[in-house]
């Protein structure tokens, strides 16, 4: 007697062979890169971090295609001396074994991109300077092992190591990490940023650097990096060559086209070249799932509605007889001032957020998985308060440097946000 | 976020007709499993020697709630003793020996070719109602119906439980968790009828007024074309969802269809739900219109070596073992897992089939790398479907610190194993959170069914 008649058959086939599919997930992040299999998603630490290298992968090409092969003998030197001092340092006490090779690659690597390419020089770059400028290099690869294996390795460090690392190199070597130099457009990558000389041809903003000429013999272009020019005159800094600057007049005579800032072309840090290398990887990462939109976005949301709010000087005035004594006219909200207006003054914090740093530390420091946050509430109130600061600084401290001072402070509070946000359950 | 890559399978694993489920021929022994935790010394079974029927009652051990142990064929009882089953509890269980001639109990038949139409007997349970579901319940009980399974928690409870408190809707959980082993959707595919006789039935007892048949959503629509047919006439729903692992969880199931929070352990009645799987459901269906007891149950079988997945009716109080070698599944050097893979729930080959869980994976070994220390990455958080912390779970392991663990969310925790299938670390955050729940378990104030603690 047979029961359960309707589905059974005592004669079924055997099961025949059916391929492997892996458990359908409504959030698989990094999974589109990895073999998921039965017990794991197959996305690893390595994988985690090469993910990040793949992103970084466009700012990288954008660098070495804007200053040349020596981005990449610099990216080399710094990556290749951290890798040297990985072993060492993993055999240094129990915060030794903290430490990952891939982790440490891929923190030397952000270093690397948050350099000038010039470091990589012989003979010195500026007057005044020693030469053998690629030593700087290869101690900031150590210095990244060193801070991470001080700061608790991976995982641990709520600072970022490559923060602590950069902004020290800036205090021990000031203006030698300001970037100068950009490839000729006829010399992209084969050509040698170093083979240039000082102020013999500066991008002029009716030119940009499309339209620069060619000078025979001569690779680079040597030019005040656009970060220098604003932070001289939102710091009250700069003296007007004549009589007064307004800041209509410092956007259509000092600074080059938007455009070379978006697509490139303007000295700067190596991975900083072009904002749409920084923002086309960024979305990579994002794809990927390994970063969250929502601190790039609410970064780059605050600091441009603090940028569009804070003081800045409509007109900086000579005084008669002051000598380079000046007035400036400081302005709160400059877009309702109808001598700048709503289009300069978006103009204007367009070119504060391209011309720093601030969309390479949104994507990429800042995301770091130690230092934010867990929450999503607690992401976005660090988010915000990253953008304000950093506004704050690069128009009163430095553009080159200011994002990242922000986010460094910020990041100091991500355990108190642990704490005080917690998930919610959903049941 | 990334919404879109888990979804990236090449192959959807439907496919074009419900597979026939095969029958597996009774074994020379079987221990038959009772439903309650005595020692095996306990229980008051008939005394070994005894012949009984197919069908036959083995115990007369009385525990209110818990199914009748039936022969699932005729033979002589041979002793008693422990097995653990497919849900992972450990039970007693009486040892039968089988005479191979299927006598069936006298004046009984089952045979289906006996049965009347059985649109008849959908008529026939019409006149059912509220006033009857304590009788239904113990029929049930007779019929030794069992279903004790994440997605398809303890039938018999919910239904004691559904004579105090109201129940308003049934939801009929078709959902699978792995697409290779779609167990619920063939059953339902092809026993349509048998299935809504039951859920009917249930509907009528329960008084409920909202029945719901949750399908995977992008199945073929051909595979639900007579039940589709059929529940139109009778008024039942038929809802597709998404089936994102571990959507036919009980808790998420409820929290997705109905949007009630049911806390994980805690009985659907709490919500004023009736939940019961594919499997569940046709037992009741065919106790219902044909009055079979349930002495098989499906089950299905993933070998992980071959890429084969075997979906096979298996007379209750067969061992793993049993089947594997009735299948030819070598399980030299492999482990056994229960439910869904990545519950990481490991069985031995002694475990035997019962109303727990009904998905085997046959897996072959694999060297666990050592765990990397946790980076922050925030995956396990953004892909636990009940949104727990289980990095923090894991902290609060570490620490063993049960106030910490309760403000990350371990009493909404449904052990998916999302976390540790995610973590980049490959940390044992899926153990972690099980060894805070037993220490949970081991603090609480023990109490009996009254609420009276009990030392």
């Amino acid at each position: 007697m047979r029961t359960l008649q309707d589905f059974t058959m005592p004669n079924a086939p055997l099961a025949t062979p059916t391929a492997e599919i892996p458990v359908q997930l409504p959030y698989g992040p990094g999974m589109a890169s990895a073999r998921p299999a039965l017990w794991h998603s197959g996305t690893n630490l390595s994988r985690f971090y090469f993910l990040h290298v793949m992103g970084a992968m466009l700012p990288i090409a954008a660098g070495l295609l804007l200053y040349g092969w020596r981005a990449l003998l610099m990216i080399g030197l710094v990556v290749g001396s951290s890798a040297v001092a990985v072993p060492i340092w993993k055999r240094i006490g129990t915060r030794g074994a903290q430490l990952r090779t891939c982790h440490i690659l891929w923190l030397s690597l952000l270093l690397a991109l948050m350099l000038p390419v010039h470091l990589m020089t012989t003979d010195p770059p500026f007057a005044g300077v020693p030469g053998a400028q690629w030593s700087i290099l290869c101690g900031a690869g150590v210095l990244v092992v060193a801070f991470a294996w001080l700061l608790g390795g991976v995982g641990s460090a709520r600072v970022h190591p490559v923060l602590v690392a950069y902004l020290l190199l800036v205090v021990v070597f000031k203006q030698t990490l300001v970037p100068h130099w950009v490839l000729h457009k006829d010399r992209l990558f084969l050509g040698d940023v170093a083979k240039s000389e000082q102020a013999t041809l500066a991008i002029t903003a009716s030119a940009g650097w499309v339209k620069t000429p060619s000078i025979t013999g001569q690779d680079g272009i040597y030019e005040d990096a656009v970060s220098e020019k604003l932070f001289r005159y939102t710091s009250g800094r700069q003296r007007p060559d004549h009589s007064w600057l307004s800041l209509d007049g410092l956007l259509r005579d000092e600074m080059p086209p938007l455009e070379d800032l978006i697509l490139g072309g303007q000295p700067g840090p190596l991975g900083a070249a072009s904002a749409i290398a920084v923002i086309v990887g960024g979305l990579f990462l994002l794809y990927h799932g390994v970063i969250d939109f929502r601190i790039p976005l609410l970064i780059y949301l605050s600091a441009f509605a603090a940028l569009l709010l804070l003081p800045i000087p409509a007109v900086i005035q000579e005084i008669a007889g002051g000598g380079r004594r000046a007035h400036i006219d400081w302005r709160w909200f400059a877009l309702r001032d109808p001598n700048i207006g709503i289009a300069r003054a978006v103009a204007f914090v367009n070119y504060e957020t391209l011309a720093g740093p601030l969309l390479f530390m949104a994507f990429f420091l800042a995301t770091a998985p130690a230092v934010r946050p867990m929450a999503r509430r607690a992401r976005a109130i660090f988010a915000i308060l990253i953008g304000l600061l950093a506004a704050v600084l690069q128009l009163y401290v430095s553009v080159s440097f200011g994002p990242y001072v922000a986010l460094l402070i910020v990041s100091l509070v991500t355990p108190t946000c642990d704490k005080i946000f917690r998930p919610r359950p959903l049941v | 976020m990334n919404f879109f890559t888990a979804r990236k399978s090449g192959e959807s694993g439907w496919p074009t007709q419900a597979p026939a489920l095969r029958l597996l021929d009774v074994p020379a022994r079987l221990q038959v499993p009772l439903a309650v935790r005595p020692s095996a010394d306990q229980i008051a079974h008939k005394p070994a020697g005894t012949r009984v029927a197919k069908g036959e009652r083995l115990c007369e051990l009385g525990v209110a709630g818990s199914p009748a142990a039936l022969a699932p064929t005729s033979g002589r009882i041979v002793g008693a003793s422990q097995v653990q089953l497919l849900n992972g509890s450990i039970v007693p269980a009486v040892d039968i020996e089988a005479d191979f001639e299927d006598r069936p109990l006298p004046g009984q038949t089952h045979d289906a070719l006996h049965a009347q139409d059985q649109h008849e007997h959908l008529e026939g349970l019409a006149n059912a109602g509220f006033q009857d579901l304590a009788a239904w319940i113990d029929r049930l009980r007779n019929a030794g119906v069992w279903a004790e399974r994440p997605g398809s928690p303890d039938l018999l409870a919910q239904l004691h439980r559904a004579l105090r408190q109201p129940v308003d809707t049934i939801v009929c959980n078709l959902l699978d968790d792995e697409p290779t082993m779609r167990l619920n959707s063939i059953l339902a595919a092809r026993s349509g009828p048998t299935l809504l006789a039951g859920i009917g039935l249930l509907a009528k007892l329960t008084e409920a007024r909202r029945v719901c048949l949750v399908v995977e959503a992008g199945s073929p629509g051909k595979w639900w074309t007579p039940l589709r047919r059929l529940a139109r006439k009778v008024r039942l729903e038929i809802a597709p969802i998404v089936n994102d692992y571990p959507q036919g969880e009980a808790t998420m199931l409820l929290l997705t269809v109905l949007n009630r929070r049911l806390k994980p352990g805690r009985s659907p009645i709490d919500q004023k739900v009736l939940l019961l799987d594919a499997a569940a459901t046709i037992s009741v269906g065919r106790c219902a219109t044909r009055e079979q007891p349930m002495l098989q149950v499906p089950l299905a079988v993933r070998d992980h070596h071959r890429l084969r997945t075997h979906f096979l009716v298996v007379p209750v109080g067969m061992s793993l073992r049993q089947v594997f070698q009735q299948c030819e599944i070598p399980i030299e050097g492999a482990i056994l897992r229960r439910g869904a893979v990545l519950r990481e729930n490991e069985i031995p080959p002694d475990a035997v089939v019962s109303g727990g869980d009904l998905t085997v994976h046959v897996m072959p070994r694999q060297s666990t790398p050592l765990p990397d220390p946790c980076i922050r990455c925030s995956w396990c958080v953004e892909s636990c479907p009940v949104g727990v912390q289980p990095a923090g779970l894991l902290e609060a392991a570490q620490r063993t610190d049960l106030e910490l663990a309760r403000d990350y969310g371990l009493d909404s925790c449904i052990e998916c194993g999302v976390c540790s299938y995610m973590c980049p670390s490959r940390l044992p955050l899926l153990a972690g959170i099980r060894s805070l729940k037993k220490e949970l378990v081991g603090s609480a104030p023990r109490t009996n069914d009254l609420g009276v603690p009990v030392t």
